[in-house]
């Protein structure tokens, strides 16, 4: 059984009285995560595994003045925390001098984020996922198409504790619905998702719907060359490329010399109007639209972060150590960001598209090369012709490989409407950009 | 040292009749619990209360998960983490489908709690089901396999693990130019112990260490970097040695150098000749993704994707020259997936997936082997922790070298106009797996059957079949080396299994070869 709230500050505060103990003038980081976590996959329109896992993720920092070890363990019963303090305990002693290593936090600012946990989430049980993924399964049956998909279900208890005076505890829930369907003919496929923390919102049917529509659009798709295009990025599309672009602002890899985001050796581009002026990129864990926990894995506090402003980079993330060597605040620890809307309905994106591609889904997608933040990967999941303002009908995909820096500069609308992806912690709009580089031809559908 | 039996290990020992209690020692003493009365009480919580719910099949996984990370930057540690994970997870299978739930206390009455969970999962999903799942038969195998290692890795110091990556890094940073360097190693050990309701009883101890390092130099406003291209292994300590994990840092260095200031490449359809520590990477997403059976009847469609190869074309599809047989094998020696039954209970072994250029076999676990008629599991089934499903997971997918003995040398030799490949860079595949491209660590222009030069923003690109159908000479095996993936990801949720894939050194006619670097404004 996942712990409470209780036992697990407990068991915090039995780690930081037995590393006490064990090094007395130790710093000493504790992280705590107790969760129940439940799933059910399928494929082919049918259940193919289904799971519930309880489970603990106990972490012990120790320093001893510059010297540090972590380790972790899943066990919280007080035999494999003493020995796990131990362990570390001995591994720090063992540690040679770091000389980047910073202090644990102390007490942070309290903060509760309400919209984090659901306790209709906590409250799905195995039968409650049956009927959702019933739902979920019902339309591919009806239709004749083949669907695949994964409903997954996480709660849990997240505490960060240090012996400096940080103690916090914050419950989270997570909702993920995605669903694949495929034409019989092999020659469509499209895709439906939900990220939620709450199960308010999550239509299971009108997910898998969403996915026989576009599989069935997308059927027989026609040649299309590879070449430069003007390209509408769905928010899902949209999502993969700023999460791309936002993994690479990183203020030391920018000051050392090493990353798009650096003006020679020693400094950045912080402050420079790089990217197009519709593009706002920012953080807020408190946002209704990426709930998170109001504290990031070392238990700092978090906040509102600009990342972006109207093309204008406010803000690279910076860990503690390389904001007090430079001279800054430290930025960062946020699990996610929202790039904010534009203002053009999603159907008028294609308005003014002489000829181009409507890209559902990317995949695959991989660094090539860092200086110019090209990125390479794959459509999937539904691309389609666009022919002066209108979808003519579907086309193959393709492999890209695109700076995304450029994509982003180049981007001249964004859609008013939204989409959440990745575990409800990024939200972006559908996107029109040019001249992005469908470079060969993926036989894949 | 080959793997011991536990029938072996208990006659040797004069165990077999003696009544020996282990000591809980606690989880780092782990490994050979096997004998231990709480283990064995879990065990039958699990399979009895299964069988009283009327599971057809059930069966339990005690499973201990531990490792070790430590890692420098430039002149100083980066961190040192030890991490372990124990617990038990139950599947069963009642009403034709399967349910499955874990937990991380070891303990009969809560292993009893978990399997009536399992069972209910099973039962709310069986409705789900078209068909009932089948599993094919398997032998009920009672024993032990375990690494073949002389020093156990966990047992080396973290002191002088830092020690000697401090070393490396010192020399990866002897430049000219603002060079920064990382440098880590990583160990790993599974042991598990699984039982199921047919009598099977396994317990394996499984050693992986993952060594790595790379240089990054900055001149300009421009940068490259130049990682190792030696590969994780399952082995012991000594493997440090035979990798040459320090001889070759100084190699790197310079390579680094060499690179920064290497001119780029032309795009242009040009001769490959693939390192092993570059190709390894090309035959896991071609041809060990493609031949997974689940991902090829649409399991995986939701996620990673289908495959081209559909079993339609099983014994009919020319996927690569008449030369090219490219293996399965799960015994495969430091390979990282080989182990000595997989997480079914099933013997592992070795088999063709691709033979004599045509497509003949498939990777498959109990449940799948019925899917296409044949009558036993390749043996592919695996779960990365207690808490995980088991699924279908690639086993380690190799090259069978050339009858000739030739070498890189001999290749180079005979190739007109290529580009010879080193070590892993980018890689990236399209869902069904015939767009591919990939980039290296470091590139060499090859003219007229000699290296003219290093080259450097070198891509390739390709499809599947044109690419191995394009391979025409191959290594012999005293150049076959194996490369590894320490955690390839698939499933849902999503698991990480470790692989390793061998071969010479080989080469592909003409194969596009693009300019990975982006054209400002471009």
């Amino acid at each position: 059984m996942p712990l409470s709230e209780k036992q697990l500050r407990q068991a915090m505060q039995k780690v930081l009285a037995a590393a006490a103990k064990r090094a007395p003038k130790a710093e000493v980081f504790v992280g705590l995560e107790s969760s129940r976590r439940a799933h059910v996959r399928f494929s082919r329109n049918g259940v193919t595994t289904s799971g519930e896992i309880d489970e603990a993720g106990l972490t012990v920092s120790i320093q001893l003045g510059r010297q540090a070890a972590t380790s972790s363990s899943n066990q919280t019963d007080d035999a494999s925390i003493a020995a796990l303090v131990e362990r570390t305990a001995r591994l720090a002693q063992l540690a040679p001098e770091d000389p980047e290593l910073m202090p644990v936090l102390g007490a942070q600012p309290v903060a509760r984020n309400p919209l984090a946990f659901d306790p209709k989430v906590d409250g799905l049980d195995a039968k409650a996922r049956a009927a959702l993924v019933h739902q979920a399964l019902a339309p591919g049956r009806s239709l004749g198409l083949s669907t695949a998909g994964f409903l997954f279900q996480w709660s849990g208890l997240v505490g960060k504790a240090s012996s400096r005076g940080l103690s916090r505890v914050h419950p989270a829930t997570g909702l993920q619905l995605t669903v694949t369907a495929r034409t019989p003919s092999g020659t469509g496929s499209g895709r439906g998702q939900f990220y939620g923390r709450r199960l308010q919102g999550l239509d299971a049917a009108a997910v898998a719907t969403t996915a026989c529509e576009t599989a069935r659009r997308s059927e027989n798709p026609r040649r299309l060359k590879p070449g430069r295009y003007t390209v509408v990025l769905e928010p899902a599309a949209t999502a993969v490329l700023a999460e791309s672009l936002w993994s690479a602002m990183d203020q030391r890899a920018a000051d050392e010399g090493r990353s798009f985001f650096s003006r020679g050796e020693g400094q950045s581009r912080v402050d420079e109007s790089l990217l197009s002026p519709l593009v706002t990129l920012r953080s807020d864990p408190t946002s209704p639209r990426t709930p998170m926990l109001p504290f990031d894995a070392e238990g700092r506090a978090l906040g509102p972060q600009p990342w972006i402003t109207a093309g204008r980079i406010d803000a690279l993330s910076t860990s503690r150590f390389w904001a007090e060597k430079t001279h800054r605040q430290p930025v960062g620890g946020h699990g996610g960001f929202e790039l904010a809307a534009g203002a053009t309905p999603r159907a008028k994106l294609l308005e003014g598209v002489r000829r181009g591609v409507l890209i559902s889904r990317v995949w695959y997608t991989n660094w090539v090369d860092g200086p110019t933040l090209l990125l390479t990967g794959l459509t999937r999941d539904g691309t389609f012709l666009i022919e002066d303002g209108q979808v003519v009908g579907p086309v193959n995909n393709f492999r890209f490989n695109q700076s995304v820096a450029d994509a982003f500069t180049r981007c001249d609308a964004l859609s008013v409407e939204r989409e959440a992806a990745n575990d409800a912690e990024t939200v972006t709009p559908a996107m029109r950009t040019h001249e992005f580089l469908l470079a060969s031809v993926s036989e894949a559908i | 040292m080959s793997p011991v039996s536990r029938r072996q290990f208990l006659t040797s020992s004069g165990l077999a009749a003696a009544s020996v209690i282990a000591s809980r020692a606690g989880l780092s003493d782990a490994r050979g619990l096997v004998l231990e009365p709480l283990l064995l009480a879990v065990i039958d919580a699990a399979l009895s209360t299964a069988r009283a719910s009327g599971a057809s099949y059930a069966d339990v996984r005690v499973h201990r998960r531990r490792e070790e990370n430590v890692s420098v930057r430039d002149d100083h540690p980066a961190g040192t983490t030890d991490s372990e994970r124990y617990g038990v997870g139950v599947r069963v299978l009642k009403d034709g489908a399967w349910g499955f739930a874990a937990t991380a206390r070891v303990d009969a009455l809560e292993v009893k709690r978990v399997t009536q969970k399992a069972v209910a999962i099973a039962t709310a999903n069986a409705s789900l089901r078209d068909r009932p799942i089948e599993l094919a038969p398997t032998a009920a195998h009672v024993d032990v396999w375990q690494t073949p290692l002389a020093k156990d890795p966990f047992k080396i110091p973290v002191a002088d693990k830092l020690e000697l990556l401090l070393g490396i890094s010192h020399t990866l940073r002897q430049q000219k130019v603002t060079a920064f360097s990382e440098a880590s190693l990583s160990t790993r050990l599974e042991w598990k112990l699984f039982a199921n309701t047919e009598g099977a009883l396994i317990e394996q101890a499984i050693t992986r260490i993952g060594p790595s390092y790379s240089v990054t130099l900055v001149r300009d406003g421009d940068f490259v970097s130049r990682g190792w291209d030696g590969q994780a292994r399952q082995a012991g300590w000594e493997y440090l040695a035979e990798s040459r994990f320090v001889e070759d840092a100084a190699q790197v260095a310079e390579d680094a150098r060499e690179k920064l200031a290497a001119p780029p490449v032309e795009p242009g359809r040009r001769d490959l000749i693939l390192s092993p520590e570059n190709l390894w990477l090309t035959i896991h997403e071609s041809v060990g993704h493609p031949t997974e059976l689940d991902r090829a009847l649409g399991d995986e469609a939701n996620f990673a994707g289908t495959s081209f190869a559909t079993p339609d074309k099983l014994k009919k599809l020319q996927y690569a020259a008449p030369h090219v047989t490219l293996f399965a094998d799960k015994t495969t020696p430091g390979g990282l997936a080989t182990c000595g039954y997989d997480d079914d209970g099933v013997r592992t072994g070795r088999w063709n997936l691709v033979e004599q250029g045509r497509f003949v076999g498939y990777q498959t676990t109990r449940e799948q082997a019925g899917w296409i008629g044949e009558p036993q599991s390749r043996g592919c089934a695996y779960a990365q922790d207690h808490a995980s499903v088991p699924f279908q997971r690639m086993p380690n997918v190799s090259l069978q070298p050339g009858h000739e003995p030739l070498g890189v040398k001999q290749l180079i030799e005979a190739t007109d106009d290529g580009v010879y490949v080193l070590g892993n860079g980018s890689w990236s595949i399209d869902h069904q797996r015939y767009n591919f491209q990939f980039t290296g660590q470091m590139f060499y222009e090859v003219k007229k059957g000699k290296v003219t030069r290093a080259l450097r923003d070198v891509g390739y690109q390709s499809n599947t079949l044109e690419f191995w159908n394009a391979c025409d000479l191959i290594g012999g095996a005293q150049e076959f080396r194996l490369g590894s993936a320490f955690d390839d990801g698939k499933g849902e949720p999503a698991q990480s299994n470790p692989v390793s894939h061998g071969c010479p050194p080989t080469r592909f006619r003409k194969i596009s070869v693009i300019n990975t670097r982006a054209k400002k404004g471009a």
